[in-house]
């Protein structure tokens, strides 16, 4: 018999799922006043996945968790979590919608808000059912539709973003076996929430008699602040997290940060003191996909062959709220899966 | 402020992977082709190596290697 303390949520399954439709840097300055080399200076980003109009987030998240499911070999899971900033409708939550559809029943299914930090979050949530003995296995999804919140206008957020889903099943295990998730640092920082918003939409907007202020419908963000926020954020908590379960950096094979701006991650690694090969960086690809990015950039290494089995993966994330966290796991001996999303009729 | 001014110049030319030389003739962050997010990143590398606080609203495009040393220098002083 498992005690709790040697409980531990291990990763079985990954997948990922991109939008066909590519957006170039090229197809973007012809529409905005900026040109490729602007982007690729300031961003590190190429190219970015886009969904078609009439596809949603739960698209992805449906294909990204079959993906996972398959990689894992799983027809059933005990619970579906979905990290999102971009649900399909304010109400309510989309993670119910995906687990139906996705034939797993009437399992508990909710949504996490924690914007770039969703997946991390997502993975402390799923372990804790686990840890808890409230469910055996877990489908935790990172999902996200940013080019249906970004404003048009704004060169900056859309040279950033992309849209994408990533997955992965956890089910109970012990701690020390592959793919054992843990220790986590999760934070959060309410008095900067104003960094990184959309300011309208909320309860807070929709109480005022006033009508919305021009562009306050769209995501915004303080570039600068959220810059430096975001490297002391994650180079603090990846820091807290080696410490309690006593690696040592150079004993990382793989840092696996939400690829918020290569430049951030270049700077996280200086700021860690990693060398800059250690980092495991699919931006120039698919943008800031925000709660997917993680899976995404964890497929991406393991389908070239760069992440492999036994290696150590230190995962670490920043977001709205503000929020953070870091995990860490031996990466597990599986085949990850990636599938595109298709069109769902109501 | 020599001593100061010569950590200055290791550090930005190691960092931004500026040309030796570059810095000799006091040259502004905007001349160095420093953008908002390059002044974050040197504004957190200074306060790493000369452990003092600089808030990165301090420097702007228009600042100068001088500004900078002297920038430094006060906040040092400060600090002890």
């Amino acid at each position: 018999m498992l005690t709790a303390r040697d409980t531990a949520a291990v990763i079985t399954g990954i997948g990922s799922a991109l939008p066909s439709r590519v957006v170039t840097n090229e197809d973007l300055s012809s529409r905005l006043d900026i040109s490729d080399e602007w982007i690729r200076s300031r961003t590190g980003v190429r190219a970015r996945h886009v969904i078609e109009p009439g596809m949603a987030t739960s698209d992805l998240g449906v294909a990204a968790g079959e993906a996972a499911l398959k990689s894992a070999g799983a027809t059933e899971v005990d619970a579906v979590l979905l990290a999102t900033t971009t649900p399909d409708r304010p109400c309510p939550a989309t993670a119910p919608d995906i687990a139906s559809r996705l034939g797993l029943g009437v399992v508990p299914a909710f949504d996490i808000s924690a914007v770039c930090s969703g997946f991390v979050y997502g993975l402390a949530v799923g372990a804790g059912l686990i840890v808890g003995g409230v469910a055996g296995s877990v489908l935790v999804i990172g999902a996200d539709t940013y080019s249906t919140i970004l404003n048009p206008q704004d060169s900056t957020t859309a040279a950033i973003f992309g849209d994408g889903g990533g997955a992965v099943v956890l089910r109970a295990g012990t701690a020390g076996e592959l793919g054992a998730l843990g220790p986590f640092d999760l934070g959060s920082d309410g008095t900067l929430a104003d960094l990184i918003a959309i300011p309208a939409g909320g309860s807070r907007q929709r109480s005022s008699p006033d009508p919305v202020p021009d562009g306050d419908q769209y995501f915004q963000m303080q570039g600068r602040k959220v810059f430096k926020n975001a490297v002391l954020r994650m180079a603090d908590s990846a820091g807290k997290v080696l410490a309690r379960a006593g690696w040592e950096l150079s004993e990382v094979d793989h840092l696996v940060a939400h690829q918020a701006n290569a430049r951030i991650l270049a700077e996280l690694a200086d700021q860690l003191g990693l060398p800059a090969d250690r980092v495991v960086s699919n931006i120039a690809d698919v943008g800031n996909t925000s709660a997917a990015s993680i899976p995404l950039a964890l497929v991406d290494a393991a389908q070239t062959g760069r992440l492999r089995p036994g290696q150590r993966v230190l995962l670490t994330a920043f977001g709205g709220g503000l929020t953070w966290g870091s995990t860490l796991l031996c990466w597990p001996d599986i085949q990850a899966v990636s599938q595109l999303p298709q069109h769902h009729e109501e | 402020m020599s001593d100061i001014r010569e950590r200055l110049n290791a550090l930005m030319i190691a960092k931004f992977d500026l040309e030796p030389g570059t810095l000799a003739d006091d040259p502004t962050l905007e001349s160095l082709d420093f953008d908002s997010l390059a002044i974050v990143q040197l504004a957190a590398a200074m306060e790493r190596e000369f452990g003092v606080e600089v808030d990165d609203e301090n420097l702007t495009e228009a600042t100068t290697v001088s500004d900078i040393v002297e920038l430094l220098g006060d906040r040092l002083s400060a600090a002890r």
